[in-house]
């Protein structure tokens, strides 16, 4: 057995068919469109570059090409022939694998049976060949610098081990193109510079390889060529040598800031400060919180996805340790030691993930509303059930819940409707400080300017709101205040009177003026080990 | 109070079960519907019954109790052993302790040190039962008991067996607790979403505890009125596979595995069928081996009933409480939000 793949002669002068060729693929789920007509071509050896915000639609684009989702419209073609790939192992027989950033690796198996997982070879007598597998994958995987045996259980290895496991089980299928879904989120700069290596050794070959990642420089290093999707819709594509980062960016993000209407008036008072952090850290996620929330202030928080965001707003809630670093809330100093000590100081999250940590989905709405003031109803004869319901009618009223009952169970409504119950459990609880984790996301415009209106509302009124999003045209319209996380850091802070879109952008992938971002730094490490 | 009666019925189809099976059985048995053996039925499901009323609390907050059947075991030799020497008002106490203690640990060991409930109980099942035999030195513990306390299992209260109104008590006061005090709600709370009633203040070890430490003090008050019921205690053969018995109760009615839904009345129904049906299966003359066979049939179909979803659908229909369109549809998004 020969691995086409590494072993097909070199092509490079003669010009290259297409070797993929997405026309119009449309996505949408449940009436919502995550792809709106994209289009998409491969060639053969070339390194492509995927790039847009979060939501922009390429996960989606990737999963209709690796097969995991099918489109509700569109043409694909492979080698100019119409296909439907339904399943991933039709587009893996079709030449395309893809290595995410979870990686599909089984912990308690060694890297020899990891990198056969999903096709085991058969010899004679229709037993397992093992030998032969055992010699084709030791050769492979010395080709790409592997280090440990072919026998090593696979809990043993790095992050960047196991995904050279991930690449060699593509090689293992001849994959023609390799989607490598933010292949250097956690490598140190060593195990990056090694990925490049045979990135750049797998495209002599006449392998594409799709690269998503969110560090800009990366995307300068080793792509060809670049594809830009924003909100589902293809933008444009360049070669990379006819870009600047500047420009990336500006494809990336369109031209829709001056159209958004701002917050018009604040309500922040200067010389309050009802929160105060300081040198937090939670290792790796937290290097160091420096932060301070106003009365009345709106302070966004922006990121991307491992920067650290929502671990900061899980810690000063309580509900995950900190190594080390003080709190000032309301005049207290320390950390909160559970959730229930930060609601009775009137602290609530709403979390990240509304589903499986801020509601209980087998419970109806009203039950989940009280869900965090639920003491408030106990008498001496166990709880009061009118009280609660009453003041559980008047909370979904307030945030507009539209529902048919009280005993409706929350996980039969939508989306911004479970959002609303959850910000009804925080106003319930009595709380004058919310801390909102992606309150928005993946509800309809007319449920997020609800939610807008109702922060505005709180801080009328003297409350305080974080907000975590990873829309920041959403930070901008909404906010007093936006301070950047890199890395488990807050790098920038940006008032209301300076806010510019480009600048923040810059700065939550790592560059502000000045200070060139070290990917090598201790959270990398700490990762690692 | 018309909506209130229904909704309990909707609530718990399991009732309609246990009515038709009544019947199938008085159709086929003339001695089933007879005074006597209805109240032996009653007896027997009763001690059981307090059994699969704490493992309710335990499967509620998603967790799981084996230990049961050697505290019920321990509860027994101690009280007989102890009342030995002593008046029977002390071994009452001191069983009722060591089952609440028995529970203690349990839950300290699935919530302080992150074991799993099913080999926690698993290893606290081996250790209470030995330490129920190293106690009794594994002999029965006749004659220590004076006949006033056999009352307990044999006496009768408003014409009624005194186990069946201390089990229908025990069973509306936890009926109550879980649904009108705050601990009640939480358990339902731990069960439905850990992560989301943590995140919501719910002091999740506290809870938990206290579901275990109710399974083993229902436990060891199950082994006092089986004390009275055998007039001894004894620690090899008592309570053995109980723990199964409780759960096929829980699931029978209507109970989930998963944590978080299902009612006290449900429980207090499957403890009737599983009586109900031994009994009589013994009129009937059904080999004890196929009276095996068909409680675990029972069990395997309500399960399967209750969690597929043509399952729920139908069980709506036959009860004509909902009309037949929508119905699927509503389930299934129900379960796709998940």
């Amino acid at each position: 057995m020969t691995v086409a793949s590494i072993d097909r002669p070199r092509e490079r002068n003669v010009p290259k068919p297409v070797f993929i060729q997405a026309r119009g693929i449309t996505k949408s789920y449940r009436g919502v469109k995550a792809l709106r007509g994209v289009d998409l071509d491969v060639h053969p050896g070339e390194t492509l570059a995927v790039v847009g915000e979060n939501g922009a639609g390429k996960s989606t684009l990737m999963k209709i090409l690796s097969g995991a989702v099918e489109p509700s419209g569109g043409e694909l073609r492979i080698d100019g022939e119409p296909v439907r790939l339904s399943t991933p192992q039709e587009a893996r027989s079709r030449g395309i694998s893809t290595i995410y950033q979870e990686l599909m690796i089984a912990p308690a198996l060694t890297v020899l049976e990891n990198v056969f997982l999903s096709d085991l070879r058969r010899g004679r007598f229709g037993l397992l060949d093992w030998d032969g597998m055992r010699r084709e994958a030791q050769r492979i995987l010395a080709r790409l610098g592997f280090p440990a045996s072919v026998d090593t259980t696979a809990k043993e290895l790095s992050v960047a081990e196991l995904q050279l496991i991930e690449i060699a089980k593509s090689l293992i299928h001849r994959s023609r193109l390799i989607i490598m879904d933010e292949p250097t989120a956690s490598l140190a700069k060593e195990e990056v510079d090694n990925l490049f290596r045979i990135v750049r050794e797998l495209k002599s070959e006449g392998i594409a390889i799709i690269f998503i990642t969110h560090h800009l420089h990366e995307i300068f290093e080793i792509c060809d060529r670049a594809v830009v999707l924003r909100d589902g819709s293809y933008v444009g594509q360049a070669m990379i040598t006819s870009l600047t980062e500047d420009k990336l960016v500006t494809m990336m993000l369109g031209h829709a800031i001056s159209e958004v209407q701002q917050r018009s008036s604040s309500a922040v008072r200067e010389n309050e400060v009802v929160l105060s952090i300081k040198d937090l850290r939670r290792s790796p996620d937290l290097q160091g919180i420096n932060l301070r929330l106003r009365r009345g202030e709106i302070l966004g928080i922006a990121g991307l996805m491992g920067a650290g965001r929502t671990e900061l707003v899980r810690a000063i809630f309580g509900a995950d340790r900190v190594d080390s670093g003080e709190m000032q809330i309301k005049g207290k100093v320390g950390m909160f030691a559970s959730p229930r000590a930060a609601l009775d100081a009137g602290v609530g999250l709403a979390p990240e993930d509304r589903k499986s940590e801020g509601l209980i989905l087998s419970l109806p709405i009203g039950q989940n509303i009280t869900l965090p003031s639920l003491g408030q109803y106990a008498g001496m004869l166990g709880l009061r059930l009118g009280a609660e319901r009453r003041r559980a009618g008047e909370l979904s009223r307030q945030l507009n819940v539209k529902m048919a009952s009280l005993d409706q169970l929350v996980g039969n409504l939508s989306g911004g409707n479970q959002q609303k119950v959850v910000l009804a459990k925080l106003v319930g609880a009595s709380a004058d400080i919310y801390l909102l984790d992606e309150p928005t996301r993946g509800i309809d415009i007319g449920a997020k300017e609800s939610i807008f209106d109702l922060i505005w509302q709180l801080t009328e009124k003297g409350a305080s709101v974080i907000v975590i999003s990873s829309a920041i045209n959403e930070l901008l319209r909404v906010c007093d205040t936006i301070a950047c996380m890199h890395l488990g850091r807050i790098i920038r802070t940006f008032e209301r009177a300076d806010f510019d879109l480009n600048a923040i952008m810059l700065s939550i992938m790592g560059k502000t003026a000045g200070h060139t971002p070290n990917h090598n730094d201790s959270r990398l490490e700490a990762v690692r080990s | 109070m018309g909506t209130a009666v229904i909704n309990i019925f909707r609530r718990n189809p399991i009732i309609f079960v246990l009515m038709l099976l009544g019947l199938i059985f008085t159709w086929f048995s003339a001695g089933f519907i007879a005074p006597g053996n209805l109240l032996n039925i009653v007896r027997q499901a009763s001690i059981a019954g307090f059994v699969a009323l704490g493992m309710s609390f335990v499967i509620l907050a998603r967790g799981i109790d084996l230990s049961v059947g050697s505290t019920v075991a321990l509860s027994s030799v101690l009280l007989t052993g102890l009342s030995s020497t002593l008046p029977p008002i002390v071994g009452i106490h001191v069983a009722l302790l060591a089952g609440i203690a028995v529970g203690i640990c349990n839950g300290v060991l699935v919530t302080k040190f992150r074991f799993q409930p099913i080999i926690v109980t698993l290893s606290t099942m081996a250790i209470v039962r030995g330490l129920a035999m190293a106690y009794s030195h594994s002999r029965p513990i006749f004659g220590t008991l004076p006949s006033v306390y056999f009352e307990l299992s044999d006496g009768m209260i408003f014409g009624l067996p005194v186990p069946m109104v201390l089990f229908v008590g025990a069973s509306l006061l936890a009926g109550l607790v879980l649904n009108y005090t705050r601990t009640g709600r939480q358990i339902y709370q731990v069960g439905g979403n850990e992560e989301a009633a943590r995140l919501s203040g719910v002091n999740l070890d506290r809870i938990r505890i206290i579901t275990y430490a109710v399974s083993g003090f229902l436990a060891a008050f199950a082994g006092l009125i089986l004390a009275a019921r055998m007039q001894s205690g004894e620690a090899v053969r008592t309570g053995v596979g109980w723990e199964l018995d409780a759960i096929a109760a829980a699931a029978i009615g209507g109970m989930s595995l998963a944590g978080g839904a299902g009612t006290v009345l449900g429980t207090f129904c499957g403890a009737m069928i599983i009586a109900m049906m031994s009994n009589a299966f013994n009129l009937l003359g059904i080999n004890p081996y196929w009276q095996r066979i068909i409680i675990g049939v029972v069990l395997a179909l309500a399960v399967a009933t209750y969690s597929s979803e043509h399952g729920k659908a139908a069980l709506k229909r036959i009860m004509r409480l909902k009309p037949r369109t929508g119905n699927i549809a509503l389930l299934k998004t129900s379960s796709d939000v998940r």
